[in-house]
């Protein structure tokens, strides 16, 4: 009787603990660099609303960083345009401290620099 | 309509013992020879929690004739005599449809039913069973187990284990059932999860699901005469990977409600009456993020679909006539959107396109059937007649720029249909040994949601956005099964059933120019619109043979072959652009997606007193040659397949199960398997896998 038991225990214990949801949780760094004035960025948050925001930038050493923390398949976004020709920009997005994509642009002020993706799924 | 042809719907005359062959309820054809149990009748469940199968469609399969359309690693699709989708009513308990939400039917109505709690599965072929609704082709409905009355308080427990290797897959499976003698309550929790798995020569599928689910039954009787039923079954999948469609599902939520009362013998005039009320509600989320395409554009969809109905019947004696009268009326709701996250463009726009706009579906069944012994005959016949009525919000179609590229408004897209179906059947008895039985059926399908109202979407077999037409009409199958069967003690059972069909107004897709409609989705040749194509013919057999006790080994062996033509067709030519520059008529066109002809055997026997039990089973398909010129349908080759399983029954308690599937690791796939998208790669089955099933009845 006893390993009838066992067993139901066993069987109950696998399908409650499939049922609880499974921390996967992803952190999402963005970071944008090497502009030397003004530029206008638009990213998604961790709430995955859309934020607009004008970032003043002295020079090319100037970080903006945003984190936060997100699931697989979420949907993560940066785009942004200078307007000094004289600018640069580069935006990476890293996922637990790994660069997942990047890009930059230098004296380009007629294009929006967007980097996105989803959050690769394991 | 012309009602052609014979069938012989082998019939066991009384049953001797022989519970391997159901009793043929007149002119339903159905096919009890699930191939690995002898004792199909009591053991159905026992089959396949034997199995490795996890899943309806894939358990159907091993029946002759039933095949499944595979596009992932689980909810395949069943196909009965090369009818598939909706040409075929699948219903649970004997009543309760479920409209899935995905307009690819990666969630078949089958894929909504909590395997574990299923305790068996019936197929009628042909277009027989019409009192289960309107059917075009075969009738799969699923019994879920019902809660029994105990005879003092008392509670059963069944706790299951099921371990796969090489699918890295496992399922754990528990039920409660207690009661009293005038109530009882069944409940059961079960998850699965399952990882990729390989085909015979290494290669990695992406076949990765989760399902999980609750089912909960509370049956009240009254009197021995009367029972109401009450269920509520819940499944929930995630992550469900469709390497051969352009989506996967990210989720899928369904939730069904029935209420049922079975009244017997309740007056000298009534046998019995039933009444059936049910509600399923599903809500299907799926999505291309694990998708490279995602990288431009992230579209996630989200369908909801309800379904409602009630059913009732009336089986009452006049003379020696048995009849049954019996009415239902369902209703289906869909409404969808995919929504487009435009992820590569500035502010991130996100378009929102409408699958289904509030799309609805009516159908009114009055059926009544009527069945009377004589001598050696058995007489039997169904009547049925359908109002179906369909309607959808405005169907629109704007390209980013907001410009109209599709519109259909919403009084246009009404359309109603009475439709009359009808059976005769009739059965001979030559001697206690052989009966010979003739079926002719005229079954009448109604478009679906999809073939009236679907939103330029690729749901078909071929590359193309497909677009619903609320003008078309419904198919209409008249066919003819004749069937021999012949039983004797020192033989074993022997049946052959020969099959024709006839059908009108089958639906295919007609290419529309670009002119006329430009697709929506990517890398697709184009845009196709349902419409009523040509006569379309079937046609086919199956043998089957069941040693009984005659062998020293239980063997059974079955032979099953479709054929399915459409008189005419067209075939486009394309130039490098994909532009159509030529389009040519085919006569007698084999239609696609119709299974080749195949051989299946199985061995057992049980040792040690019947505690070991030993099965060897074989499937050997032949090549499918027969393939669809206008469909530029590729041929498949041909396979041999071995599976063994040894399970030992400790006692009344525990039992284990052990088992390998496709033994010499063949590199195969399916017919029916649709390629891999974005590629001209099969879907291979799986290679060689072993399994366990550890089982504790309590």
């Amino acid at each position: 009787m006893r390993i009838h038991i066992l067993f139901i225990a066993v069987i109950l214990s696998f399908v409650v603990f499939s049922c609880q949801k499974e921390n996967n949780a992803k952190l999402v760094k963005y970071v944008t660099t090497e502009a030397i004035s003004m530029y206008d960025l638009a990213y998604l948050n961790g709430s995955s609303q859309l934020i607009e925001q004008k970032v003043e930038a002295q020079s090319a050493q100037d970080k903006w960083v945003y984190s936060f923390e997100a699931e697989p398949g979420d949907i993560v976004y940066v785009s942004a345009k200078y307007y000094d020709i004289e600018s640069a920009l580069k935006i990476q997005i890293l996922i637990d401290g790994k660069v997942y994509k990047e890009k930059s642009s230098r004296n380009d002020t007629t294009q929006y620099l967007t980097v996105s993706g989803v959050i690769p799924y394991e | 309509m012309v009602l052609m042809l014979l069938l012989i719907a082998m019939y066991v005359k009384g049953q001797k013992n022989i519970d391997t062959v159901m009793r043929l309820n007149q002119v339903e054809i159905v096919d009890s020879s699930v191939i690995r149990i002898p004792q199909l009748k009591n053991m159905e469940k026992v089959d396949m929690e034997n199995s490795s199968v996890s899943d309806v469609g894939e358990a159907l399969r091993s029946l002759p004739n039933v095949h499944g359309i595979r596009k992932g690693g689980t909810n395949i699709d069943p196909v009965v005599r090369g009818y598939k989708f909706d040409q075929i009513n699948v219903v649970l308990n004997g009543g309760i449809k479920i409209e899935g939400g995905c307009p690819n039917r990666m969630d078949p109505t089958s894929s909504h039913v909590n395997f574990y709690d299923i305790r068996n599965i019936r197929v009628i072929k042909g277009p027989f069973g019409l009192t289960y609704g309107p059917v075009l082709g075969g009738v799969v409905n699923m019994q879920t187990i019902k809660p029994q009355p105990f005879l003092q308080p008392d509670i059963k427990i069944y706790a299951r284990k099921k371990m796969l290797w090489n699918r890295e897959g496992n399922s754990n499976f528990i039920s409660f059932e207690g009661g009293i003698p005038k109530a009882s309550l069944y409940t059961s929790i079960y998850q699965s999860s399952y990882g990729d798995y390989f085909s015979g020569n290494g290669e990695r599928m992406n076949t990765t699901f989760e399902k999980k689910g609750f089912t909960g039954a509370l049956g009240f009787f009254p009197s021995p005469n009367h029972r109401l039923d009450f269920l509520m079954m819940r499944s929930l999948s995630e992550n469900v990977d469709f390497p051969a469609l352009p989506m996967d599902e990210r989720s899928d939520d369904s939730k069904v409600w029935s209420f049922s009362y079975q009244g017997k013998n309740i007056n000298a005039f009534v046998k019995n009456f039933d009444l059936l009320i049910y509600y399923a509600d599903v809500t299907h989320i799926m999505d291309n993020k694990n998708r490279p395409f995602s990288d431009t554009v992230v579209a996630i969809s989200q369908i909801d679909a309800i379904t409602k109905g009630v059913k009732s019947t009336l089986a009452f004696d006049i003379n020696t006539f048995d009849f049954l009268v019996g009415a239902e009326h369902t209703s289906i709701f869909k409404d969808g959107t995919r929504k487009k996250h435009m992820i590569l463009q500035p502010q991130l726009p996100i378009k929102n396109e409408k699958i289904w706009n509030g799309a609805e579906i009516y159908n009114l069944g009055l059926f009544a059937k009527i069945a009377k012994q004589m001598d050696r005959f058995m007489f039997s016949g169904i009547a049925r007649y359908d109002y179906n009525q369909a309607f959808s919000e405005d169907i629109l179609v704007k390209n980013p720029n907001d410009v109209s590229l599709f519109f259909k408004e919403a009084d246009s897209t009404e359309s109603s249909f009475h439709n009359i179906s009808g059976t005769f059947g009739v059965d001979y008895f030559l001697n206690d040994d052989i009966s010979i039985n003739l079926s002719l059926g005229r079954g009448v399908r109604s478009p679906n949601m999809l073939e009236r109202f679907i939103i330029l979407l690729p749901v078909g077999f071929d590359d193309y956005d497909y677009l619903g037409n609320p003008d078309i009409l419904p198919e209409n199958n008249n066919e003819a099964d004749i069937s021999l069967s012949y039983i004797k003690q020192n033989i074993g059972l022997l049946s052959i059933t020969g099959f024709y069909s006839y059908v009108t107004d089958y639906i295919l897709g007609e290419i529309l120019t670009p002119t006329q409609q430009k697709p929506l989705s990517k890398d697709v040749l184009g845009v196709k619109r349902f419409y009523n194509a040509d006569e379309a013919y079937f046609k086919g057999f199956e043998f089957y043979y069941n040693s009984l006790d005659v062998l020293p080994f239980n063997t059974r062996l079955a032979v099953a072959y479709t054929d399915g033509t459409i008189k005419q067709n067209e075939q486009y030519q394309y130039n490098d652009q994909n532009e159509v520059i030529e389009r040519t008529i085919i006569e007698d066109d084999p239609l696609p997606e119709i299974p080749p002809m195949e051989f299946k055997a199985n061995i057992s026997d049980r040792f040690l007193n019947k505690k070991l039990s030993v099965a060897i089973d074989f499937r050997y398909v032949l090549a499918q040659k027969r393939t669809s010129l206008c469909f530029y349908e590729k041929e498949t080759p041909g396979f041999f397949i071995t599976g063994m399983n040894a399970g030992y029954f400790f006692d009344d308690v525990f039992s284990i199960n052990f088992g390998v599937e496709n033994l010499f690791d063949e590199l195969y796939y399916e017919h029916l398997n649709r390629r891999i998208i974005g590629s001209n790669k099969p879907f291979y089955e799986p290679g060689r896998y072993f399994y366990s099933n550890f089982i504790l009845r309590l």
